[in-house]
């Protein structure tokens, strides 16, 4: 899970460009959305991109991805028990 | 500020998904008849999503045009050339008339639908080649010009959605300037896998036929065709003894200064760029006797649009519709789509339904949901939204001589 | 009638503000990257932005340098030849068969009027935003459509070629247009300046 959690967080530091972000600063049960990282409703979309693209798990809702990016850990579990690679 | 010199309209020409001219256009309103239907004529793997496509083939078009095989054209420019054309002899300006005539087109897809076609070709062979210099958005505006002469300028805009309004814009500023006399200003545009993959990724696409302002919208179908209109000066109108179609007596364009692609919740570059317009035409927003509402479809579209016409108007709203719901939204073109449409309006008074809607939604407007007829209508408000929270609103009048 | 008041020119291997140039430590897209580490610094959104809002936003940081234009007083109208170009081919990428994961974070920024949102979104500015395209930078069209646009009344205007075909292949030239200078807004010095 530590493992998951890391990458996870390296790679939406990739596909959100958060360029003065590092891994550390993403605490694990911090709500990725409304402060903090700054992120907004496109980088909500990248993120759904991102759950397809590395965990073949398929979203169809925006409204789904609000539940699921909650924080690191939220999203973490999620891909735990969907991930289909 | 209102204009000093008012600015007529003498001549519309459209091509679009219900109709390739004003007369089959006008029918489809008044019937009540979608053209949204299932993709035919782009070749892409999403069939799942509803299109309001020309119901015309490139090489159709090109037929009608006159236009040999072997002559490399778009898309978005033949679309342009039906209906510059028609504008064109609607206005009665012919061939000699153009070095005296300005030109401006919005396009933002401009050449894509070739160069997504012929891309590989490009990287791995020449036998396309002559495509590559169609892909420029300037380079569909000058086919299309150069279909019917030279124009004394041409220029091309694109400010996505919303190009076609400020290409209309543009072409005001320059006759209230004293720039030209007469401009053909419109936009074209059409449908590419390029875009439709693009607004798919932003989920807002409807696989469903698209329900403006109703509680179960779900996002927009996307649309094509292109819509030019005449403007012209006093001066001009008076010496050419021509037909005044209706009078473009304001317009506001405005920042929604919010995000890249979402609407702002309170509609602020929406409710400044309505309000300008209705100030320069020297109007109360009482005297507005419908809105043509750009009304995408999609939930944060209709949302902040109804929050900002709510502000400028209040309880005294307005009939509103958005013809989206026939049409799709066409992008770049919508701005003079829809102007033909509120031209189409006001001289055969009537009032577009808003096709689809089922049921009301909080704080969203409840638009007119049938083609009403007989209405007599003096004053229309045509609102066009672009990415970048470019937002324009155009107000066209009955013109009747004083 | 509108004059110059400041300009900039941004090329991939130096920047010129008002005559004064300043030659690149690195090239390209990079020096867009110093550039906002040097001057902008707090404003972490420019790592999102493609590289043709990159540079028109460097290039009205630099030309505004603190000034204030938020409001609905100061047009923003740009330029330019190729679009998005330099985006859509990375966005192309994303759509290709073999690999086909659309990216919205790269479509959003195929159209080149975003450029004109994110000064204005910078700025706190509701003015009018345009954008259009010409097939040079021509330094009398520039004139003529940015004096019709702007209303007869408005104090300013942020207006000029932003052009990008590719990542490291660019070239800015934006005027702040005011009333105080005596540098004339016109096809002759517009020219003069982008040509520099």
């Amino acid at each position: 899970m530590e493992e998951l959690i890391l990458n996870l967080k390296k790679e939406i530091i990739e596909v959100l460009n958060l360029e003065d972000i590092t891994p550390e600063d993403i605490q694990n049960d911090v709500p990725l959305f409304g402060e903090g990282l700054g992120l907004d409703s496109i980088d909500a979309l990248e993120l759904i991109v991102l759950m397809e693209k590395n965990y073949g798990i398929k979203l169809k809702d925006p409204a789904q991805g609000k539940e699921i990016f909650k924080s690191i850990n939220v999203m973490a579990e999620y891909i735990k028990n969907n991930r289909t690679k | 500020m209102t204009l000093e010199k008012p600015i007529f309209i003498t001549g519309a020409g459209i091509v679009s998904s219900i109709g390739n001219d004003k007369k089959s256009v006008l029918a489809s309103l008044l019937e009540e008849k979608s053209g949204i239907a299932r993709l035919e004529y782009l070749k892409t793997g999403h069939k799942e999503f509803p299109v309001g496509e020309v119901k015309l083939s490139d090489k159709e078009m090109a037929g009608i045009l006159g236009i040999k095989d072997n002559i490399p054209t778009t898309r978005t420019s033949l679309m342009g050339m039906l209906a510059l054309k028609e504008a064109l002899d609607d206005a009665s300006i012919n061939a000699d008339d153009l070095p005296e005539v300005g030109f401006i087109s919005g396009t933002t897809v401009g050449g894509m639908d070739m160069s997504e076609q012929f891309y590989l070709d490009f990287l791995s062979n020449d036998t396309k080649n002559e495509y590559i210099k169609t892909h420029d958005c300037g380079a569909c505006t000058e086919m299309i010009a150069d279909h019917f002469g030279t124009f004394g300028f041409t220029t091309t805009i694109s400010t996505a959605c919303s190009s076609a309004a400020n290409a209309i814009i543009l072409g005001a500023n320059a006759i209230r300037n004293g720039l030209a006399d007469i401009v053909v200003v419109g936009g074209s545009e059409c449908i590419t896998k390029f875009h439709l993959n693009g607004f798919n990724s932003l989920m807002i696409l409807d696989k469903e036929h698209c329900r403006p302002f109703c509680d179960t919208r779900a996002g927009l179908n996307l649309g094509e065709g292109a819509a030019f209109i005449v403007l012209e000066s006093r001066e001009s109108v008076l010496k050419r003894g021509v037909e005044i179609k209706a009078e473009l007596k304001g317009y506001g364009n405005a920042c929604d200064a919010f995000h890249q692609t979402a609407s702002s919740p309170d509609g602020e570059g929406a409710f400044l760029a309505m309000k300008e317009a209705i100030e320069m035409a020297g109007l109360q927003p009482s005297e507005i006797d419908y809105i043509n509402a750009h009304g995408t479809g999609t939930p944060n579209n209709d949302h902040s649009e109804s929050q900002a016409m709510k502000r400028l108007f209040g309880s005294d709203m307005p009939p509103v519709s958005s013809t989206k719901s026939f049409t799709g939204h066409t992008t770049s073109a919508s701005g003079s789509i829809e102007l033909v449409m509120c031209m189409l309006a006001l001289r055969n008074n009537f009032v577009p339904g808003n096709l689809n809607w089922q049921k009301e939604a909080d704080g969203v407007v409840v638009p007119v949901t049938s083609t009403r007829s007989n209405t007599p209508l003096k004053n229309i408000l045509c609102n066009s939204f672009g990415f970048g929270g470019n937002d324009s609103s155009l107000l066209i009048s009955k013109w009747e001589e004083q | 009638m509108m004059n110059i008041e400041r300009w900039v020119t941004l090329t991939p291997d130096r920047v010129n503000i008002n005559g004064t140039e300043q030659m690149a430590e690195c090239e390209g897209k990079e020096f867009l990257t110093q550039l906002y580490r040097t001057y902008v610094k707090d404003y972490p959104k420019f790592f999102k932005m493609d590289i043709l809002c990159r540079l028109g936003f460097i290039a009205s940081e630099l030309l505004l340098d603190g000034k204030d234009i938020s409001g609905d007083k100061c047009s923003i109208i740009l330029f330019n030849r190729s679009g998005s170009l330099a985006n859509d081919k990375a966005y192309r990428k994303t759509i290709e068969k073999e690999n086909y994961f659309p990216s919205p974070a790269i479509f959003v920024y195929t159209l080149p009027n975003i450029v004109t949102g994110e000064i204005a979104i910078r700025n706190k500015s509701y003015a009018e935003t345009s954008f259009y395209l010409l097939d040079r930078p021509d330094g009398k069209a520039i004139e003529q459509i940015v004096t019709s646009s702007i209303p007869p009344h408005a104090g300013e205007a942020v207006c000029g070629w932003v052009e990008c075909s590719d990542e490291d292949k660019f070239k800015a030239t934006m005027f702040l247009l005011g009333q105080e200078s005596s540098t004339p807004f016109n096809a002759e010095n517009i020219n003069k300046i982008i040509n520099i």
